[in-house]
């Protein structure tokens, strides 16, 4: 009797399992799919990825020349907007960056030291919280459009490096990177505005804050930076 | 502070510059498009018999619409030069919704509506429309027979042809990208022999010759009207053509609502009683929750057309698989025939893949319903199909082509009942669809098929192929025995062996649908938890339909 139990039970798990199953080849919820979405492009909120590469523009202060180009930044960050009305938008943002400084290694250089080196350049850490006003233009649906950025924000200067590379005589490179430096300033602040058409962007900040500590009297490395940013979206 | 204010004011002039596609600089000022509408059309004359072509004439006449409907008056003349008193340059002009597009600044508008006969402005701006096709590029310029066989054959064309019902006699308009090789290309050879293009105008650059910029068009006249070696392309090979260049192109495809609009008042003076269009506007411009057939004026012009007795096929859209998914306008209204795409699957003749099995709804064809809940698409056709390109032959992807290859339907239908009224047609074609009167979002009633116009509107489908097994906790569906020889009109080949399952609400809106594979007895089975009373669940299976009441 235990025996034709046991077997009796295994026939039931056996053909349970394969019992036979609804093989769906679509299916929609009509109901799920009407509800008006909150979240999208031109939605109440919009929360989107991008990324950010650009270049310092504008003259360092004299003794704080940087090569153009080499000296850039690239940045990452995440972007949320809050639609007010279709021609106008809310949002923040918090990126994490790193800024290289390229200096240009001439008589005129005193930052940090006038030593002449083969290379020599800052590294700056950075993360920051900005806050912009957004102006959309035209009439459009479920998308980001065209619009103008306008806002500004403050920056946690994470980490400032410096780096020199020099070829000695005996043909050894020795490179040298100096960290925990005490002659910057832990957080600054800019302004910055964007001009974009969906996720293509054209942005410009600018360091309203010294980097350097007054005490120092060092000369400031450049604060405007034009770049492309790329929404994730 | 200087350099802010100098990156500040960099940034707004980009931002004219980068924003105003438009941009016409007069005094310094942006001039934009917009729709002026008038009060009225005081004043004006019209003679309908000067304005129209003899067969729109006849095609108002039989449908019993007046020669003389005000919204085919003219717009007032006087209106129109004075607003062009103010504005920089005259885009279009519309009898239909008294109004004129007119580029214009912002001071010039002010002007503008301070004029008495103004009713109202709005807006216009230019923006992407679907792009509702790719092409395939093939190595072999030959024709794909089978495949061309198939894209109307799922159709019953073969009813069509034999029967030597060809779309004679009836005008089909065609807007699209552009038209090249239509004028050379063998395809075509048969309708311009008989000069049977009556007309052609390119809104984009006001002009005649539409034979240049995209061959999306090409491909799409050939779904309605290609003739290749003697094979068919398209079933409406007798048909006469209005073609349209509406759209500047599908690939950089920026177009504008008013020349869909031009275009439809140019097709009903030149006696269209079809307009085939495979464009559509969706979140460039809209949210979902202006897809509701009035919102839009694309949408409401295509319900005018209908109005005037001529029947608006619009492919669906490709948005099924993407962020979108609905249908866009005009597809969503509510005179529109709105055809999706189904994948074309395996041909039961030779076993080629077309595409992925079984024949259902292809990935990329937009869904219905419309905002306000009404059935989209109504009927549906091959999401892919061979169509003639600028130069011999291609596999073509996307709604725009199962939308010609209803059009090409509908002239034949047309030709088989000339008394047909728009909405008759439009009725009859959703009627002779082999899911009929199953209906779902995705497929709406299924494929037209031409037997139903040959033979009567008798299609039988007698065959009981499933029933309805009520158990106390739920309801099972059930394959019943039954004789695939007694599936009338139908076989396993139509979408794969597949059964079809909404549930109902009570107001007719659907709760939910499926598309189920058959590979048990007991296909599938639905909770009384799932069900509120009221509700039904309509079932269709290899042609035959049933329905369940829950009570």
């Amino acid at each position: 009797m235990k025996k034709i139990s046991i077997l009796l039970i295994t026939l039931f798990v056996i053909t349970g399992f394969y019992l036979p199953a609804q093989s769906v080849l679509m299916y929609e919820d009509v109901s799920a799919d009407t509800i008006v979405p909150k979240r999208g492009a031109n939605r109440l909120h919009f929360t989107h990825w991008y990324f950010n590469f650009g270049v310092f523009a504008d003259k360092a202060e004299k003794g704080a020349e940087t090569k153009y180009v080499s000296t850039n930044h690239l940045d990452m960050g995440l972007r949320y907007k809050l639609r007010v009305c279709n021609f106008y938008a809310i949002g923040t943002d918090l990126s994490v960056s790193t800024y290289n400084f390229r200096l240009k290694q001439n008589g005129d250089k005193t930052l940090p030291d006038t030593v002449i080196n083969d290379k020599e350049k800052y590294n700056l850490s950075l993360m920051t919280l900005g806050f912009y006003n957004r102006f959309n233009f035209g009439k459009r649906g479920n998308m980001i459009g065209k619009f103008l950025d306008i806002g500004v924000h403050g920056q946690w200067h994470m980490g400032l490096s410096h780096y020199t590379k020099n070829e000695m005589p005996n043909g050894n490179i020795v490179q040298v990177t100096t960290s925990k430096l005490k002659y910057y300033e832990q957080f600054g602040w800019g302004l910055h505005a964007r001009l974009g058409v969906n996720r293509w962007v054209l942005s410009a900040s600018y360091r309203m804050s010294d980097l350097f500590k007054p005490q120092d009297n060092l000369p400031e490395l450049p604060r405007l930076s034009l770049g492309i940013q790329v929404g994730l979206h | 502070m200087k350099i802010i204010g100098k990156i500040l004011i960099s940034s707004v002039v980009l931002c004219f510059m980068l924003l105003s596609s438009n941009t016409k600089a007069q005094q310094y000022e942006i001039s934009k498009k917009y729709w002026i509408f008038f009060t009225d059309k005081s004043g004006v004359t019209f003679d309908p018999f000067t304005y129209f072509d003899p067969k729109a004439i006849e095609r108002r006449v039989s449908h019993n619409i007046s020669l003389y409907d005000s919204t085919d008056f003219p717009v007032n003349e006087h209106y129109v030069s004075s607003v062009m008193q103010f504005a920089d340059s005259l885009r279009q002009t519309s009898r239909w919704f008294n109004a004129v597009a007119v580029y214009a600044g912002n001071e010039a508008l002010q002007q503008i509506r301070s004029l008495p006969f103004v009713s109202s402005v709005e807006p216009i701006q230019s923006n992407m429309v679907l792009a509702s096709f790719a092409i395939e590029t093939d190595e072999d310029p030959s024709p794909d027979y089978p495949l061309m066989y198939q894209q109307l054959e799922r159709m019953g064309g073969s009813f069509f042809i034999t029967n030597n019902i060809t779309g004679r006699g009836v005008r089909v308009a065609v807007f699209d990208a552009g038209f090249p090789s239509v004028d050379t290309h063998e395809a075509f050879a048969h309708i311009r022999s008989n000069n049977r293009i009556i007309k052609t105008w390119d809104f984009v650059k006001n002009r005649e010759n539409v034979y240049d910029y995209s061959s999306h068009g090409t491909g799409v006249l050939s779904c309605i009207a290609g003739i290749e070696e003697g094979k068919n392309v398209g079933l409406a090979t007798e048909s006469e053509f209005l073609l349209a260049r509406t759209e500047m192109s599908v690939r950089e495809p920026f177009s504008e609502e008013e020349n869909w609009l031009a275009a439809a008042e140019w097709a009903d003076q030149n006696g269209a009683q079809i307009i085939n269009s495979s464009l559509g506007y969706t979140y460039h411009r809209y949210f979902r929750e202006d897809m509701d057939g009035r919102s839009t004026l694309v949408s409401r012009a295509a319900n005018m057309a209908a109005s005037k007795g001529i029947l608006v096929v619009n492919a669906a859209g490709n948005d099924g698989d993407n962020t979108w998914k609905y249908v866009g306008a005009p597809a969503d209204a509510d005179s529109v025939l709105s055809i999706g795409g189904i994948d074309p699957g395996e041909d039961p003749m030779t076993s080629i893949k077309y595409g992925s099995q079984p024949r259902i709804k292809i990935d990329f064809s937009s869904l219905g319903p419309t905002y306000d809940k009404r059935m989209k698409p109504n009927v549906c056709a091959f999401g892919k199909a061979y169509v003639a390109q600028e130069t011999g032959y291609d596999y073509a992807y996307g709604t725009s082509f199962s939308s010609p290859l209803v059009a090409g339907f509908a002239a034949c239908a047309l030709q088989t009942n000339p008394n047909f009224t728009t909405m008759e047609l439009f009725k009859a074609i959703e009627q002779s669809g082999d899911l009929y009167p199953y209906f779902d979002y995705a497929h709406g009633f299924g494929v037209p098929q031409a037997r139903y116009f040959t033979e009567n509107n008798s299609a039988e489908r007698k065959a009981r192929t499933f029933e309805f097994v009520l158990e106390d906790s739920y309801i099972a569906i059930n394959i019943s025995d039954f004789a695939m020889e007694n599936v009338e009109g139908f076989s396993e080949y139509s979408y794969g062996n597949v059964l079809f399952y909404n549930i109902q609400n009570p107001d007719g809106t659907l709760h939910k649908y499926y598309v189920l594979a058959v590979n048990n007895k007991e296909v599938a089975r639905i909770n009384h938890d799932e069900l509120v009373k009221g509700q039904r669940i309509n079932v269709s299976y290899l042609g035959y339909f049933s329905s369940y009441l829950f009570e």
